[in-house]
């Protein structure tokens, strides 16, 4: 391994595959920081010119796009409360108070700090543990799976919501809204009462939008309105409309102090999200999304979760981007991508004549260590863009509310529209933004209800295979071991969190 | 004494559920089987929504009002007119054209959020699609609807 490390090296340190990592993490960023327009859509559009690419120029272009992409996404989040790309959502929820607060400074480089220790921590244990986890891996199969799932979704929803019935509802809506569209045995459609475009289903940029974008400008709107009439009683002429954040640069500012204390949240999140990361198809959001929540449950000041913690930002960003060097185990290992990026750059592998499989460390070893190295290094370029790119973009925070608000409308629509260049999805978007602005008012807790949905196909799936492949024997789940251990992880993990909450509570 | 959230929650989830059980299972999904899954996710939803109920009794039955949110207050309609407002944008798109309509349509969602200056509305309103046709329509060839003018 060390040989083949070596031989990577010297093929990686050429400035030209240096160049296209940068170019990748910059273009991007910048599509990250475009709601609607995701990492995803950047492989797309870039992948048929890696062809005119050397092989690792090529996936280096491609790799420094997704690490790009993945920071990128949490910047819009940060400053509109729009998430960039999906697995941004989890960042909203203390970046964008942070923002209000006039500390968007400080939230931006707090998540760029913790995304890049987090990546680089984790394509150092894809650097050294591709090989044996692999071989853990691939004795998963679709009881496994089913316990992961529930073993995610049981403890979301019971650590995600100051209510753990409310959060059980947030889970089942999610994963009822996945039902709709075509039954993934019978190939048949159902629910979508004869509207066509529902055939695949809800597609999820238009939901993510409505939901958590659309949805907070009615709320904020809201609030404002309420100000302003309880100012009409009091005869105030006071601006409502005005920007609340604060122009101290101070407080922009992250001290070393402010980071050393999210030190052990980003590790723990590193840990949790590269644990994730390792299976396929679970993702960045719920790497997220737990990290998020175990870092609640271990912070000391939980109450501050929600209104502009920097643990709640290091935790969503290191969880999130945790995930991104394990999630390539599987690709390299066994072939299979570990979700849609993974999936793009195995169609990027395969251009270039490589086949990602279990042989493909043996016949490409030092290619393989060699884009391993390009991974580690994009690190640095995603360090040093993000530092400034964020300093000019940070300036967006300043404008007024009738700008942001008008901006997030438009961006809202463009970003349902862009993903299938469908109206349809824009009207979906609203839908969503009212019933997420509905669910907030009932405390429902909207993130929830979205991983939920991203999971809910994958449950049904795996739920009907495991039944298939055991005659219809639901003691399948509980004689497999992993399965059976996640299992009774779930009812531990539900025990030790209630008990938490309810000693929360008491105190 | 008022209706607590508790009790309109758990009423609404448990009405989507019978609509779920009598009519949409049954008219929308083809075969025993094919209706396991949703049907699963039914039953436990409306056992979760029972529960809720019976809180809202407990917490009635205590004379605690618990939370209320009223729908038809002044500030929840004025901030919900954004959605009949965005219907119509939408609508026009398609018509008219998505970086016209868009011009127009920044202008009056300004104007609604509250902005009175007549050269920032100006700008704004052009330069956002603008910002919009450079990255999307001509950077990444995104095509847009063009309806009648642009």
């Amino acid at each position: 391994m060390f040989e083949q490390l070596m031989s990577g090296l010297t093929m990686v340190l050429i400035p030209e595959n240096l160049l296209w990592a940068a170019l990748g993490v910059t273009f991007g960023m910048i599509l990250g920081s475009i709601p609607g327009l995701t990492d995803n859509m950047g492989i797309v559009l870039l992948l048929p010119f890696t062809y005119y690419l050397g092989p690792i120029a090529g996936i280096a272009l491609l790799m420094g796009l997704t690490k790009g992409g993945n920071f990128g996404g949490s910047i819009p989040a940060i400053l509109f409360n729009i998430p960039g790309t999906p697995q941004a959502m989890v960042t909203c929820i203390d970046g964008h108070p942070l923002t209000r607060q006039g500390k968007s400074g400080k939230a931006l480089k707090q998540a760029l700090f913790s995304s890049v220790v987090a990546d680089a921590c984790s394509d150092l244990i894809l650097i050294f543990l591709a090989a044996p986890v692999a071989m853990i891996a691939l004795k998963i199969g679709p009881p496994e799976y089913t316990s992961i799932i529930i073993f995610s979704l049981i403890v979301i929803s019971v650590a995600a919501s100051e209510r753990p019935l409310r959060g059980l509802v947030a889970v089942l809506l999610g994963l009822l809204l996945g039902t709709v569209g075509t039954d993934p045995e019978f190939g048949s459609t159902r629910l979508i009462f004869g509207v066509i475009d529902l055939a695949d289903g809800f597609h999820i940029m238009p939901m993510v939008i409505g939901m958590l974008a659309f949805s907070e400008v009615l709320l904020q709107l809201e609030k404002q309105i309420v100000t302003r009439l309880q100012q009409m009683h009091s005869d105030s002429q006071e601006n409502l409309f005005d920007e609340e954040t604060s122009g101290d640069p101070a407080n922009h500012r992250l001290s070393w102090q402010e980071f050393k204390g999210t030190l052990p949240t980003i590790f723990r999140s590193t840990g949790i999200g590269a644990s994730i990361g390792i299976i396929p198809g679970i993702g960045t959001t719920v790497g997220s999304y737990l990290s998020y929540i175990m870092a609640k449950q271990y912070s000391r000041h939980p109450e501050k979760f929600g209104h502009g913690a920097l643990e709640g930002v290091a935790a969503a960003e290191a969880g999130n981007n945790a995930v991104n060097g394990p999630n390539l185990i599987p690709l390299v290992t066994l072939g299979i991508p570990g979700n849609l990026a993974a999936a793009l750059i195995m169609g990027g592998f395969m251009m270039k004549g490589l086949v990602p499989g279990p042989t493909f460390m043996q016949t490409n070893g030092d290619m393989l260590y060699a884009l391993f190295l390009v991974l580690l290094l994009s690190n640095f370029f995603t360090l040093v863009i993000g530092y400034f790119y964020i300093k000019r973009v940070r300036k967006v925070t300043a404008i007024p509310k009738f700008y942001l608000f008008t901006g997030i409308i438009v961006f809202s629509v463009v970003g349902s529209y862009v993903s299938y260049a469908s109206l349809f999805d824009v009207y979906m978007m609203l839908i969503f933004g009212v019933l997420g602005y509905a669910l907030t008012k009932f405390k429902i807790n909207l993130p929830t209800v979205i991983v939920a949905f991203f999971l809910g196909p994958m449950l049904e799936s795996k739920f009907r295979q495991s039944l298939s492949i055991s005659g219809d024997d639901a003691t399948v789940f509980l004689t497999k071991p992993i399965s059976l251990t996640f299992l009774v992880l779930t009812v531990a993990a539900v025990f030790f969190l209630l008990k938490r909450k309810k000693k929360l509570m008491t105190d | 004494m008022q209706v607590n959230d508790e009790l309109k929650l758990g009423s609404i989830i448990l009405a989507c559920c019978c609509f779920m059980w009598f009519y949409a299972i049954p008219n929308q999904i083809k075969g025993p089987q094919a209706s396991l899954y949703p049907q699963s996710l039914t039953i436990v939803m409306s056992i979760i929504s029972c529960l809720i109920l019976i809180k809202g009794v407990r917490l009635r039955k205590n004379g605690e009002d618990g939370e209320n949110w009223t729908f038809f207050n002044q500030a929840t309609l004025r901030s919900l007119i954004v959605v009949p407002m965005m219907v119509v944008y939408v609508l026009l798109i398609e018509m008219v054209g998505f970086y016209a309509v868009t011009v127009a349509s920044v202008v009056v969602f300004m104007l609604y959020f509250g902005a009175r200056k007549p050269l920032s509305i100006c700008l704004f309103s052009i330069s956002l699609p603008l910002v919009i046709y450079l990255i999307i329509g001509k950077i990444l060839s995104f095509p847009f609807p063009a309806g009648v003018l642009f």
